[in-house]
């Protein structure tokens, strides 16, 4: 556990779902402005849904903090018809009131009639209904987004720079992560169509409404360095006025994409920004849509001569929303480009290694070269180099790797001219120029596995490549281009190539680097590993943000990217957690790439929030080795595509809620054996009579064929019975994940047979593992 | 000089004669005019392949619920399956047909069960909105270079003007706006697109598209036209040349329907406001009771656009406000037609492009919606020759898998083209003279289940 955080919280029982009773967390959709100056403290709005009674917010790293200083909700059309109701009542009372006035002026006030007062009270509350109802939007848009939280961000002097993650702790609980950035530069906020006329309390943007274009504004002026915070509305044009010297080499970077990487309800699924550059008459000087293959454009500039230039930004389609949120850096700011080699080897133990010298290429870069001290094993494994390393704004991967490495030699353009490499050896090279092939030469024998993987793309290269591993005689053995990795969740173009390969006689064999796309330059690097296969395993564990009441547990779903052909079992747990927190059904059987597991908190564990971090055990090779479990969220990509998107923690809100005397157990060791065509029981332990009358299971997203049968008792303890149709073969193992809801009648619902029954999502029973037989 | 107008393939006009620039202009006009008029003595004869003893169906009205419909929410109803994948419809009812459930909203349609049957087996696997309507309205496999007509378009090719129709109102109308994201005549050409009525039946005035202008009376209508015939020095000059003559048959015709008895049937005020209410005071209400005068008026095939069933986000909350429509207008055109007599020869199919997923998206940005689902979905028929209160085919336990009986899409317009006496080998006339038939023929790369005698 990395920190533990006590947050006075706000308790309730349970958070109602929707009538058809799923849960429904708290869930973020954009932060704005979605980032800050250090040493400044200023308004952010961050729109979500499900965020009634935000109270906290929770930041990664340090140096940051919030209060929460309101919060909006769309009005129903109930409350709309209410205040027309109000509106007109005041409405008759300000003609009463008239009225009396004009009969005063005639005679003597001696009526009868009850003397009405209008007052300031009044006529401000008139002002404030008119304007709700003005703002009142029929349906918003997009309802994930349509409420707001709004905060007040305070960013220390000292805070490091760099990325956060922020998370509103609401009544339904911890939510989703954000992008939130630190930054050194001048801030500029683009005010909000929404929030010109902000007094206090947010109103739902009415321009939102995408029938309703809106008009772009003139240039807005600033002097560069600077950060500007924007958000593109439906056919909004966004502008940016600023002087130029000649010869000033501008470079302005947008994070668009990089702040909300996926949207699940539209084509294309990001905000895909485009930015120009404008001189003084109007003229073109620079445009992109995205910066090689990433979606965020970076333009750099060469001043033709002093003046006044303007830079553009605006969605490629014209498209808007709330959380089409931008980020853009402009100035004469060192930026990097390509960076060779695109990693390094570790010290072997033990022994000191010369430094490594690494050559930077970009724009504004104060040192072409930097030097790197060699990592060691016990090195953090974060594979960045750094802006403070390097002097640039951005930071750019960097690999880090135990095999040795060398450098590649040049000419090597044919087989011919190949260069020799051990076994075992990663090759730090580059297409230099576009047409350029590299080849390199090893022997092998007969049944040996070889496998040739690039890493480029992952490493921010260019290149998309492509290998072939020949024999001797020129006859293809293998290629590749493309290798999905689904553990690299922002990719979305999977470029690097992997061929695993037998070699079938002893001799000498090649294998050949291309740029598929037959391009090439200094940014074009590579790191090419040929070595027999190194049996290993990634950790991905979903989702990154879990709220768990005491007693009952909360599922987490654990992907295995398995690599080189590893098939053994792995086993999960906590690393360092607190006592009392479990994770239950914690295996990734041999050979299946995930698992869905409960964890649970100490059964009177106080109200917190936690960071906890998981891990995988597995013997690789008769050797044990622990692998770190990397938080994610799974991301939809335009309704279809599905990404793991890696998030800094596995944040976790613990709330004391007692719904049950005791925790449920599931009683016995091994697996529920469930035949084919059988059933299975499993007893429940902490589930004494009246457990069932509280509250109803059901199976969370069971294996096809598996249902829930009856739920009973047995010996005066709760027991499940379970069913199996499903065509799984004997031997199948995995874990069940059973729902627990309570419900409650409405009060209406006596006299009114159609009113639902409310149930709520409490959380979950522990992983039951279970295990297919035979009939 | 001889000028070929060529739109599709048809020549438009044809003349030995030179033309003005005037007379060239006014060629144009004449051709826009043409999408709407039957353009009987504008077209070459077309190929017929029509056997009208065979065919029991003389009209088809297609319900088109754009978007693609959730199959296990409508027709093919899960309770067994978990609240993951019923939603919010947990209790389907039973039919006055014995063993044949529906969504708990369909209650109208659950009485006349026995007038039509449910194929619960539809399957064409693919997930793209244009994809799947091409799919599913031509029973062709996209992407093999043609784009093929739909089945409202072979009908307006082989019982239409060509084949007799002689009806002013055109043979293939699509209630009220077209679908956009397809191409309903594909290669045969614009003059065998639908005609869009616009407007909303369910107004006080239906403000049909060059029919019924919107503002202004019949009167007053009436004087622009004779304004105009008196400034149209053209027609007055050129009275002997075809061309001309042509021009001034086309627009007495578009009169007719526009001020004549013809244009009439788009007047729903002649029906009895219970019978209105019956079919329900609603876009879609409105146009099956429309459907049914046009059946009546002898247009073979009639389309209603039903929109908005794709329903990513916060589709129970849709379904609750759309399947009380869906189940009061289709309930009510089925009776009807019926108590007309024209059920049976008249064809109704329901469904959409695809189904949708059977699992709920229940977290945000769905907040329980479903995704498009073209492996299983389902489709109503009624009438024309299709037996009443029979399931075809079926889905597994969860509605996410064809169990039995794979319906592909051509194998229900190869049905439907049987009953209305249409011949699948038939030859469509092609522009490029490329050979097309009607259906695709065996051997071919399309998917088949069969013809649906089960159901005939």
């Amino acid at each position: 556990m990395k920190q533990l955080l006590l947050l006075p919280l706000l308790l309730a029982l349970a958070h109602p779902g929707s009538a058809s009773a799923q849960a429904s967390g708290p869930r973020t959709g954009y932060v704005y402005p979605a980032g800050g100056r250090r040493g400044t403290t200023f308004q952010v709005t961050v729109g979500g849904q499900f965020l009634d009674g935000a109270t906290n917010t929770l930041f990664s790293g340090g140096g940051v903090a919030a209060t929460v200083i309101d919060y909006d909700k769309p009005l129903t059309q109930k409350q709309i018809n209410d205040l027309r109701d109000r509106l007109r009542e005041l409405q008759d009372k300000r003609t009463t009131v008239t009225r009396q006035n004009q009969r005063k002026a005639k005679k003597a006030a001696d009526s009868k009639e009850e003397k009405l007062v209008w007052t300031p009270a009044d006529e401000k509350e008139i002002e404030e209904i008119r304007a709700k109802m003005e703002a009142f939007q029929r349906r918003p848009i997009t309802a994930a987004i349509a409420e707001s939280v709004i905060l007040k961000v305070t960013i220390e002097t000292n805070a490091p720079m760099g990325p956060r993650e922020i998370r509103i702790s609401a009544t339904a609980g911890l939510s989703n992560p954000l992008i939130f950035h630190v930054g050194d530069l001048p801030e500029i906020t683009e005010p909000p169509p929404a929030q010109e006329n902000y007094t206090g309390k947010f109103r739902i943007p009415k321009l939102a409404n995408e029938q309703t274009p809106i008009k772009s504004r003139p240039p807005i002026p600033f002097t560069a360095p600077a950060t500007i915070n924007g958000q593109i509305f439906p056919s909004e044009v966004d502008r940016y006025r600023f002087h130029a010297r000649k010869g000033q080499s501008i470079v302005a970077m947008v994070s668009a994409r990089d702040l909300v990487p996926y949207l699940a309800d539209a084509v294309p699924g990001w905000f895909q920004a485009t930015l120009a550059v404008h001189n003084s008459k109007g003229r073109e000087l620079a445009y992109d849509d995205d910066f090689r293959f990433r979606p965020d454009p970076v333009l750099h500039v060469l001043i033709p001569e002093d003046g006044e230039y303007s830079l553009e930004i605006k969605d490629s389609i014209y498209r808007g929303r709330e959380d089409f949120i931008y980020r853009l850096t402009v100035g004469e700011l060192p930026f990097i480009t390509g960076i060779f080699p695109l990693g390094e080897s570790v010290a072997p133990a033990g022994r000191s290694a010369a430094p490594v010298e690494i050559e930077l290429q970009g724009w504004n870069l104060p040192n072409k070269h930097v030097s790197k001290d060699p990592a060691t094993a016990t090195d953090d494994p974060a594979t960045t180099l750094s802006p403070a390393q390097t002097g640039a704004i951005n930071p750019v991967p960097f690999a880090r790797d135990e095999l040795p490495d060398v450098t590649e030699r040049e000419p090597n353009d044919s087989a011919k001219k190949a260069q020799k490499i051990p076994w075992g050896t990663i090759i730090n090279g580059r297409i230099g120029q576009a047409g350029d092939v590299d080849f390199y030469q090893l022997s092998g024998e007969a049944g040996q596995i070889l496998v040739a993987e690039v890493n480029a793309r992952r490493l921010g290269s260019p290149l998309d490549s492509h290998i072939t591993v020949t024999a001797a005689d020129g006859g293809v053995l293998a290629e590749n281009d493309d290798f999905e990795n689904k553990g690299e969740g922002l990719e979305t173009h999977h470029a690097d190539s992997y061929i695993r390969v037998t070699l079938p006689t002893n001799g000498v064999y090649h294998v050949r680097v291309s740029d598929s796309q037959r391009q090439g330059g200094p940014e074009f690097g590579y790191r090419l590993r040929l070595s027999p296969p190194r049996p290993d395993f990634e950790l991905r564990l979903v989702p990154s943000s879990l709220t768990i009441r005491t007693r009952v547990s909360q599922p987490v779903t654990c992907y295995a990217l398995r690599r080189d052909g590893f098939t053994n079992q792995i086993k999960l747990g906590f690393k360092d957690a607190p006592a009392g927190y479990t994770l239950s059904g914690g295996v990734i059987p041999a050979g299946q790439d995930q698992v869905r597991a409960t964890v649970s908190a100490p059964p009177d564990a106080e109200a917190a929030v936690l960071r906890l971090e998981v891990e995988g055990y597995a013997i690789v090779g008769g050797r044990a080795i622990t692998r770190p479990a990397e938080p994610c969220d799974d991301m939809m990509q335009a309704f279809f595509y599905r990404h793991l998107v890696p998030a800094a923690d596995l944040a976790v809100l613990v709330r004391n809620q007692i719904f049950s005397r005791e925790s449920v157990r599931i009683v016995g060791d091994g697996p529920v054996k469930i035949p084919a065509g059988g059933i299975g029981k499993v007893l429940l332990s902490g589930a004494p009579g009246g457990f069932l009358d509280r509250v109803h299971l059901e199976l969370n997203d069971p294996p096809e064929g598996i249902r829930i049968e009856k739920v009973g008792m047995n010996r005066g303890q709760a027991e499940i019975t379970l069913t199996n149709t499903s065509t799984m073969p004997k031997g199948t193992k995995g874990n069940l994940i059973v729902n627990v809801f309570t419900s409650r009648t409405p009060a209406a619902a006596a006299k009114n047979p159609k009113a639902q029954i409310k149930r709520m999502a409490v959380g979950t029973l522990p992983a039951i593992p279970f295990e297919i037989t035979e009939p | 000089m001889k000028i070929d107008l060529y739109t599709d393939g048809t020549p438009l006009l044809l003349s030995n004669n030179p033309l003005s620039r005037r007379q060239l202009i006014k060629s144009g006009l004449l051709a826009a005019a043409g999408l709407l008029l039957p353009g009987r003595s504008l077209a070459a004869p077309l190929i017929k392949a029509i056997n009208p003893t065979q065919g029991k169906a003389k009209a088809v009205i297609q319900i088109w619920l754009w978007g693609g419909s959730c199959h296990i929410d409508t027709f093919d109803p899960k309770p067994g399956a978990g609240r993951d994948y019923f939603g919010q419809f947990e209790k389907p009812i039973p039919t006055n047909v014995d063993g044949i459930q529906l969504n708990e909203l369909l209650t109208n349609l659950a009485k006349t069960a026995d007038k039509f049957s449910l194929i619960r087996s539809m399957t064409h696997g693919n997930n793209g909105h244009e994809t799947a309507a091409y799919l599913v309205q031509t029973g062709r496999q996209p992407g093999d270079r043609q784009v093929y007509p739909s089945m409202g378009a072979v009908v307006s090719l082989f019982k239409g003007y060509d084949a007799g129709y002689k009806g002013l109102i055109p043979p293939y109308v699509v209630l009220t706006e077209p679908q956009g994201r397809f191409s309903e005549a594909g290669f045969l050409g614009s003059r065998f697109k639908p005609y869009a009525t616009g407007g909303d039946p369910a107004q006080t005035r239906f403000a049909v598209e060059g029919v019924v202008a919107p503002g202004i009376t019949e009167a007053r209508q009436q004087s622009r036209r004779d304004l105009l015939k008196e400034l149209n020095s053209l027609d007055h000059a050129l009275q002997s040349d075809p061309q001309i003559t042509n021009a001034i048959d086309c627009e007495r015709q578009a009169y007719d329907l526009i001020l004549g008895d013809a244009g009439k049937v788009f007047d729903l005020a002649q029906e009895k406001d219970a019978l209105r209410e019956r079919y329900g005071r609603n876009t879609f209400g409105q146009s099956c009771l429309m459907a049914r005068r046009l059946v009546e008026k002898g247009v073979p095939y009639i389309t209603i656009n039903y929109k908005g069933w794709d329903t990513h986000k916060q589709h129970f909350q849709t379904m609750r406000r759309k399947l009380p429509e869906l189940d009061k207008g289709l309930a009510t055109l089925l009776q009807d037609l019926e108590e007309r007599g024209l059920l049976q020869n008249t064809i109704i199919w329901c469904c959409g492009e695809f189904g949708r997923t059977p699992k709920v998206q229940w977290d945000a940005p769905w907040n329980g919606g479903r995704n498009h689902f073209g492996k299983v979905f389902s489709a109503l028929v009624a009438g024309g020759g299709f037996k009443g209160g029979h399931v075809l085919g079926s889905s597994n336990a969860t509605g996410e898998e064809v169990k039995d009986r794979p319906v592909y899409p051509c194998d229900l317009i190869g049905t439907m083209y049987d009953l209305l006496g249409i011949d699948t080998n038939a030859k469509l006339p092609h522009p490029q003279g490329i050979e097309a038939k009607v259906s695709p023929p065996p051997g071919e790369k399309t998917a088949s289940g069969g013809r649906l005698i089960e159901l005939i």
